[in-house]
């Protein structure tokens, strides 16, 4: 999937080391890159921090990408591996601070759901909160295809080819994703009629 | 229809894909006609359906801010500033050959061979004023006892000295395995420093301690020692903030070699 005008050509011109080509790439993808952080981290400051060293990366590495059309999986790979470092570095605390959600109250409204009001929650800008916090709590797998082939609208081949599996796996992973979030919007909002 | 027959947890897989754009033609037709027949199927179908639409109306892509623009071009300038900047071991030689022979293609060639040379004459002495120790490894498959120690008669109070070497070595190598198998490092360097050290030290002392030891235990500790030395080496080197990945390789080369469980069985060894 492109996102820019002549990508192939754009990338070519970046291995052969054109900074402005590897500007252009990076003004185009450092978006979704960083969407895809923050959702698999649900910390903004974490994000901005993997970014920065994914397009690093990506800059003293370009040369070794040999074919210009996997730029894009090239890149996602990337930022999977640094995403999974990362989360890894924190080890048992997962990527999303529970801690927060202690201050905030979340939690306490995640335990009781009755309490909640989808009007209130929008009006204060929690509804995008508890879907993070809820994407947080699926295993890693499961929550990079869900974020890849789901909120980036990748196709399933390249989500495969980012994860390292077969697109079956991708499918089932989405899969159980989806169910996952599903039954627990649903316990939460009625999402589901 | 065959797609009526099919099990549902593949159906709905494919209610999934259908959401994502993912479904040809063929399995959508096929997926809708069982859907239709299927109330535990069309229950799952809504539910996707909803969910795709609270992503839409919910879920909206963020920008990227600032600081990252900021943070990368101030990393790719020190970067160009560090490949500008000439090695200084190479800067020492060009030094050394301006003045010797002024051409520069003479000096890259003076350069080489002066490096070859001083390997030649280091490997020289090394081979010559060092007895490197066999593999013990590869005798031990061949079925040869060669590994094993000289019997030395040694007396008393300096045996007890090299049993006390031997279990330092055993102790420290527990240490460091067990916080290389825990720790987090990113978060104190400091600690990395001080395990760093005690590695250093255990990969100065693995071969003569290994060489120490006698008896049945001889083969288990030189086969332990050849084991751990890259990783020992790998560990001392590593800078903890950068090489988050090679600190859960080796993490997991611990796991997995289960060099904790060796040391122990060494220091059960030396206590029968």
């Amino acid at each position: 999937m492109k996102i820019i005008d002549n990508e192939e050509l754009i990338v070519a011109q970046a291995i052969e080391g054109d900074e402005k080509a590897f500007t252009s790439l990076y003004a185009a993808y450092k978006n979704p890159v960083y969407n895809f952080i923050y959702r698999m981290s649900g910390n903004e400051h974490d994000a901005a921090d993997i970014v920065q060293e994914v397009f690093f990366k990506v800059y003293k590495k370009i040369k070794t990408l040999k074919n210009p059309r996997f730029f894009s999986t090239w890149l996602f790979s990337i930022a999977k591996n640094e995403a999974v470092s990362q989360a890894r570095r924190k080890k048992n605390k997962t990527y999303y601070s529970l801690e927060d959600d202690e201050n905030n109250g979340v939690m306490r409204q995640l335990e009781n759901p009755e309490a909640l009001h989808p009007d209130k929650m929008a009006l204060h800008g929690e509804l995008e909160k508890h879907f993070q916090h809820i994407l947080s709590q699926i295993p890693e797998n499961y929550r990079t295809a869900f974020i890849l082939g789901v909120l980036e609208e990748k196709p399933y081949e390249q989500v495969a080819q980012i994860m390292g599996c077969t697109v079956g796996n991708v499918k089932s992973r989405v899969f159980r994703a989806r169910a996952h979030i599903t039954q627990k919007l649903a316990k939460l909002y009625a999402v589901q009629t | 229809m065959v797609a009526i027959y099919m099990k549902c947890e593949a159906i709905r897989e494919n209610i999934s894909a259908y959401f994502d754009g993912q479904l040809d033609r063929q399995h959508v037709d096929a997926m809708l006609h069982h859907v239709g027949a299927c109330n535990s199927c069309q229950r799952i179908f809504d539910g996707f359906k909803s969910l795709q639409e609270f992503i839409s109306a919910e879920i909206h892509p963020l920008q990227a801010p600032a600081c990252v623009d900021d943070l990368l071009a101030s990393r790719i300038a020190n970067e160009k500033q560090q490949a500008v900047q000439p090695k200084r071991w190479l800067s020492v030689f060009d030094k050394i050959f301006d003045v010797l022979i002024p051409s520069s293609k003479w000096a890259v060639a003076g350069q080489l061979a002066t490096v070859f040379i001083v390997s030649l004459s280091l490997g020289l002495f090394i081979a010559r004023h060092i007895n490197k120790p066999q593999n013990p490894v590869a005798i031990h498959e061949k079925g040869e006892s060669k590994t094993a120690s000289p019997t030395v008669s040694l007396p008393p109070e300096t045996e007890s000295r090299l049993e006390q070497d031997v279990n330092d070595f055993l102790e420290n190598t527990t240490l460091v395995m067990l916080n290389l198998k825990n720790t987090d490092y990113s978060g104190d360097p400091r600690m990395l420093e001080e395990e760093q050290k005690l590695a250093r030290k255990l990969l100065s002392e693995s071969r003569l301690v290994s060489e120490k030891v006698t008896g049945s235990r001889s083969t288990y500790m030189k086969n332990l020692v050849d084991e751990m030395e890259p990783v020992l080496l790998e560990f001392a080197n590593l800078d903890a903030q950068r090489d988050s990945q090679t600190v859960d390789v080796l993490r997991q080369q611990v796991q997995k070699n289960d060099y904790l469980q060796k040391v122990n069985l060494i220091r059960l060894m030396s206590q029968e």
